[in-house]
C-alpha cells in the first residue's frame, strides 16, 4: 500500500462517501418502512424519502465534481438503451414525486442503443429532475430523442421556466441566482462534456417553452 | 441449412418471481437482509444468502440458483468479480443464470467496463426497491430473449448459434451490441479470429469501449501481430489506468515479443493494483521464474498459497510451484514446510500425495538425504499408479530429475519421452527436457533421444497425412486414431486423426462412431486452444461433412 499525505480534499471526499452510503441505508429503511405503511404518516415518510434522495444526489454529485477538478473523471462509456434509461429515471421521479405530478415519457424517436455513461447522465438527468419536482405545477415530461449526431435527454416541466440570465450561460463556472447555487447546472453540464466521439462534445441547452425545458446533449 | 430468428419479443408479464431461486451474497449481515426484505417486496419468496465468496461457491454447488445478487466489496480482499470470474470458469452458473452486481463504490463502473466476464447488469448504491426490481426485470427479459441462442451454445451447436446471432446483429435493437459481443465469443470459441476481429473492429467503429478494443487487442496478439496489440493496449491504459486485464494481456504481448523484463513489470503495476487476483498472482509467478526473479517468483507463489488456503480452487500444484522455488532459494526448510501444508490443505488426497513427494524426493537430494529422497520417490511412485489425476508438465520433469537421481534411468526416460511426444510442438517444454537430462549428465545422449521423438511424431502426422492423399483412407484413419490415442494431449495428432476420419466420412459414406470420435477431438482441441490455426479449418470440414448427408452440426 502506497501511503501519500492526506489533503483536505481527499478527506472530505472520503467522508462524502461514508455519509452517502449511511444515507443509503437510510433510504432502504425508509422504503420498507413505506411498504409496511404507517397510517396518517405517508406525507412525512415520502417527504423524508425526498429529503434523503435529494441529498444523497447531491453528495454524488460532489464527490463527482471532486473527480472532476482532480482530473480523474473518465466516463465509463457503454451501450445502453435510452428508452431502458428513461424508465430507470421514471421510477426515481415517481418516487420522489409521490403522486404529487404527472410524469410523462416520451421516446418514440429515440434510437435502440446509444453510447453513453449511464451513472454519469442519470446523477445529471437528477439534478434536472429536482429542479422540475421544485417548480412544476402538473406535470413533468421526460424524453428521448435522436438529433442528428446527438442523443438528447429533456427534462421539461409546466412552471414558470428559467430566468431569462440563464438560458444564455455557459456554465463554465457556478453561478448563483436567485433560484440556488448554479453547482447542478455546472454539474450537468460538466458530465456532458466528458461524453465526447469523434470530436464531437456533449453539452447542456436550457429552454423556456410552456415551462423549463432542460437538455442534455450527449453525442 | 435455415435458421429462423425471430426478433426479440418477450414481455414483462412473462415474468414470475415466486418461482425464482435467489442467492443474496454479502459480507454485512444488515445488507443481506434488508435484500431480502426488499426481494420479498416484489414476490420473491425462495432466497438464500451467503457471507462470504466461498459460502456462495459452495451453496452453488449443491443447487442451482435463477437469480445471484452479490455486493462487489465481500471483505477480506475478495470481491464479487473474482466470484462471478470463479463461478463462470468453474461452470457453477451458466449462460442464462442472473448476476447482478451490487456496490456502493462508483469505481466498480470502471471495473465493469473493461473485463471480459461482465455481470449482466449492476447496481450504484443507494437504490430504490423499484429500481432493483425494474432492473431485474429488464435483465430477465433479456435472458429470456437470448435463450433459444445459449441453449445452443450449451448443447454445443455453435456454428448454428453463431448463424443465429449474425441473424440478429442485422437488425437494430437494443440488444444489438449484446449480440455483437456474443458473436464475437462465439468466433473466438470456434477459432474464428478473423471473424472475431471483424466484430470488434465494427464495435470499435461505432465507439471505442474498452471491452471491444480488449476483444482487437486479443486477437492480434493471437495472430501474432504483437506490435499493434501492444500499441493499442498502451492507449487502452494510457486512457484508463485502472483496466486490469489490459495489463495481463499487455505483460503476455511483451513477453511474445522476448521484452521479459518489461513483461513482468507490467504485470507487477497490476499486481499491486489488486494483490487479491490469484489468477494474476500465478502468471507473475511463472513469470518470474522464467525470468530467473526467484525473490518474486516467491512471493507470487507465496500470496497464492496463503489466499489460497480458504478458497474452493486452490491446487496442489499451487504448492508445488512454492517450493520449487524455495528449493532454487536453497529454502530447504520452507520447501518442505510448504509441502506439509499443502498434504494437509487436501486430506492427503492421491494427487497432493503424489505432487508433494515428488517435490520432497527432490528437496531431500539438495539436502544430502538419499535416504528420505528415496522414500519419497517410491511414494510419489505409488501414487502415481494409484490415483486417477493429471500430472502438470513441470510436475512430471520434476519426477523424471528425482528418478534419474536414484538411478531409475529407464523410468525416466519413458516419462521424458512421453512428454515430448504429447507436446512435440512446444519449444519451451522441449529446451527444459533436455535440460533434464543435461543436469543428470546425459545431455548428448538426452538431446538425441528428444530429438528423435519430436521427429518421429513429425514422421507419424506426415505418414498418416500421405496415406490420405495416396487414397488409403483406412490406413490413415488407423494410423491416426492409435496415434491420438497414445498421444491425447498432442493437439496436432488428435487434430489430424480429426480430419482422417471426416475425409473417411466424405469420400466413403456416413459412419456414425467416426463422427462421433472426430467431435470428441475437435472437443478436447478446443478445450484445450481454441487458438489452434488448424482448428478452424477441420471444424468447419465436420460441418460441411455433416450438412453433406443432411445430418445437423
Amino acid at each position: 500500500m502506497k501511503t501519500a499525505p492526506l489533503d483536505l480534499n481527499t478527506l472530505a471526499a472520503a467522508s462524502i462517501h461514508e455519509v452517502k452510503n449511511l444515507l443509503g441505508q437510510l433510504t432502504l429503511s425508509l422504503d420498507s418502512i413505506a411498504e409496511i405503511g404507517c397510517p396518517g404518516a405517508e406525507a412525512s415518510i415520502s417527504g423524508a424519502r425526498f429529503a434523503c434522495r435529494r441529498i444523497v444526489d447531491r453528495l454524488s454529485e460532489m464527490l463527482t465534481l471532486y473527480k472532476l477538478e482532480g482530473g480523474h473523471l473518465a466516463p465509463s462509456i457503454d451501450a445502453h438503451s435510452p428508452i431502458d434509461f428513461l424508465e430507470d429515471l421514471m421510477l426515481e421521479a415517481q418516487t420522489l414525486t409521490a403522486g404529487r405530478l404527472k410524469i410523462d415519457l416520451q421516446q418514440d424517436s429515440a434510437p435502440p442503443f446509444w453510447f453513453f455513461d449511464r451513472e454519469l447522465a442519470q446523477s445529471a438527468l437528477m439534478n434536472a429532475l429536482h429542479n422540475a419536482l421544485g417548480f412544476a405545477r402538473t406535470r413533468i415530461t421526460l424524453s428521448a430523442a435522436q438529433d442528428g449526431d446527438f442523443l438528447v435527454f429533456r427534462v421539461a416541466d409546466d412552471g414558470p421556466g428559467f430566468p431569462p440570465a440563464l438560458l444564455n450561460d455557459n456554465f463554465d463556472a457556478p453561478r448563483a441566482s436567485q433560484q440556488g447555487t448554479g453547482l447542478g447546472l455546472y454539474f450537468a453540464n460538466s458530465v456532458a462534456q466528458v461524453h465526447q466521439n469523434k470530436g464531437r462534445i456533449g453539452k447542456v441547452k436550457l429552454a423556456n417553452a410552456g415551462g423549463a425545458v432542460f437538455s442534455l446533449l450527449l453525442p | 441449412m435455415v435458421v429462423r430468428c425471430k426478433p426479440f419479443q418477450i414481455r414483462i408479464m412473462d415474468i414470475n418471481f415466486e418461482t425464482k431461486r435467489v442467492l443474496i451474497v454479502d459480507d454485512v449481515s444488515g445488507m443481506r437482509s434488508s435484500m431480502r426484505a426488499i426481494l420479498s417486496n416484489f414476490g420473491v419468496v425462495y432466497t438464500e444468502m451467503a457471507g462470504t465468496a466461498n459460502d456462495a461457491i459452495r451453496r452453488l454447488q449443491t443447487k442451482p440458483y435463477d437469480i445471484i445478487i452479490c455486493d462487489y466489496f465481500l471483505g477480506d480482499g475478495s470481491d464479487g468479480q473474482q466470484l462471478l470470474e470463479q463461478l463462470r470458469h468453474n461452470k457453477l452458473i451458466n449462460l442464462s443464470t442472473v448476476f447482478i452486481m451490487v456496490t456502493a463504490e462508483s469505481v466498480y463502473e470502471k471495473v465493469v467496463s473493461a473485463v471480459e466476464l461482465a455481470p449482466d447488469d449492476y447496481l450504484i448504491k443507494p437504490f430504490t426497491a423499484e429500481v432493483l426490481k425494474n432492473r431485474l426485470e429488464r435483465v430477465m427479459l433479456k435472458k429470456l430473449a437470448f435463450g433459444p441462442i445459449y441453449r445452443l451454445i450449451e448443447d454445443g451447436k455453435l456454428a448454428e448459434a453463431t448463424q443465429v446471432c449474425t441473424e440478429l446483429s442485422k437488425q437494430n435493437s437494443k440488444y444489438t451490441i449484446d449480440v455483437l459481443r456474443l458473436l464475437a465469443e462465439l468466433y473466438v470459441t470456434q477459432g474464428n479470429i478473423e471473424e472475431a476481429q471483424k466484430i470488434y473492429q465494427q464495435v470499435v467503429d461505432l465507439r471505442a469501449v474498452p471491452w471491444a478494443r480488449m476483444g482487437l487487442a486479443t486477437m492480434l496478439h493471437c495472430k501474432g501481430n504483437h506490435q499493434e496489440a501492444e500499441a493499442l493496449l498502451a492507449e487502452v491504459i494510457e486512457e484508463a489506468p485502472e483496466y486490469m486485464a489490459a495489463y495481463d494481456l499487455l505483460s503476455k504481448v511483451c513477453e511474445a515479443q522476448a521484452k521479459t523484463e518489461r513483461a513482468q513489470q507490467v504485470l507487477e503495476q497490476a499486481v499491486a493494483a489488486s494483490p487479491y487476483t490469484m489468477h494474476r498472482q500465478k502468471e507473475m509467478g511463472q513469470l518470474a521464474m522464467r525470468n530467473g526473479d526467484m525473490a518474486a517468483a516467491e512471493k507470487a507463489f507465496s500470496n497464492v498459497v496463503a489466499r489460497g488456503k480458504t478458497s474452493f480452487f486452490r491446487v496442489a500444484d499451487d504448492f508445488a510451484n512454492l517450493s520449487r522455488v524455495q528449493m532454487e532459494c536453497g529454502k530447504l526448510n520452507e520447501a518442505l514446510s510448504t509441502l506439509r501444508d499443502a498434504r494437509t490443505s487436501f486430506n492427503n488426497s492421491p494427487e497432493v500425495t503424489f505432487t508433494a513427494s515428488v517435490m520432497e524426493s527432490l528437496v531431500h537430494t539438495k539436502a544430502g538425504n538419499d535416504q528420505a529422497s528415496s522414500v519419497a520417490l517410491a511414494t510419489a511412485m505409488h501414487a502415481k499408479q494409484a490415483g486417477d489425476f493429471k500430472s502438470s508438465a513441470e510436475l512430471t520433469l520434476d519426477l523424471a530429475k528425482a528418478c534419474f537421481a536414484h538411478g531409475e534411468e529407464e523410468e525416466a526416460k519413458s516419462l521424458i519421452e512421453n512428454l515430448v511426444r504429447n507436446n512435440h510442438d512446444s519449444q519451451a517444454l522441449i529446451q527444459k527436457a533436455k535440460q533434464v537430462f543435461e543436469d543428470a549428465g546425459k545431455g548428448a545422449e538426452g538431446s538425441a533421444l528428444v530429438d528423435s521423438n519430436v521427429k518421429s511424431i513429425i514422421q507419424l502426422n506426415n505418414q498418416g497425412v500421405l496415406k490420405a492423399q495416396q487414397g488409403d483412407l483406412e490406413g490413415s484413419v488407423k494410423l491416426l486414431t492409435e496415434a491420438a490415442a497414445k498421444m491425447p494431449e498432442n493437439l496436432q495428432i488428435v487434430l489430424n486423426a480429426a480430419q482422417a476420419l471426416l475425409v473417411h466420412i466424405d469420400k466413403l459414406g456416413w459412419n456414425d462412431s467416426y463422427m462421433a470420435s472426430a467431435r470428441r477431438y475437435l472437443d478436447v482441441a478446443r478445450s484445450k486452444s481454441a487458438t489452434h490455426p488448424k482448428l478452424l479449418s477441420i471444424s468447419k470440414l465436420a460441418q460441411d461433412v455433416a450438412k453433406k448427408y443432411g445430418i445437423a452440426a
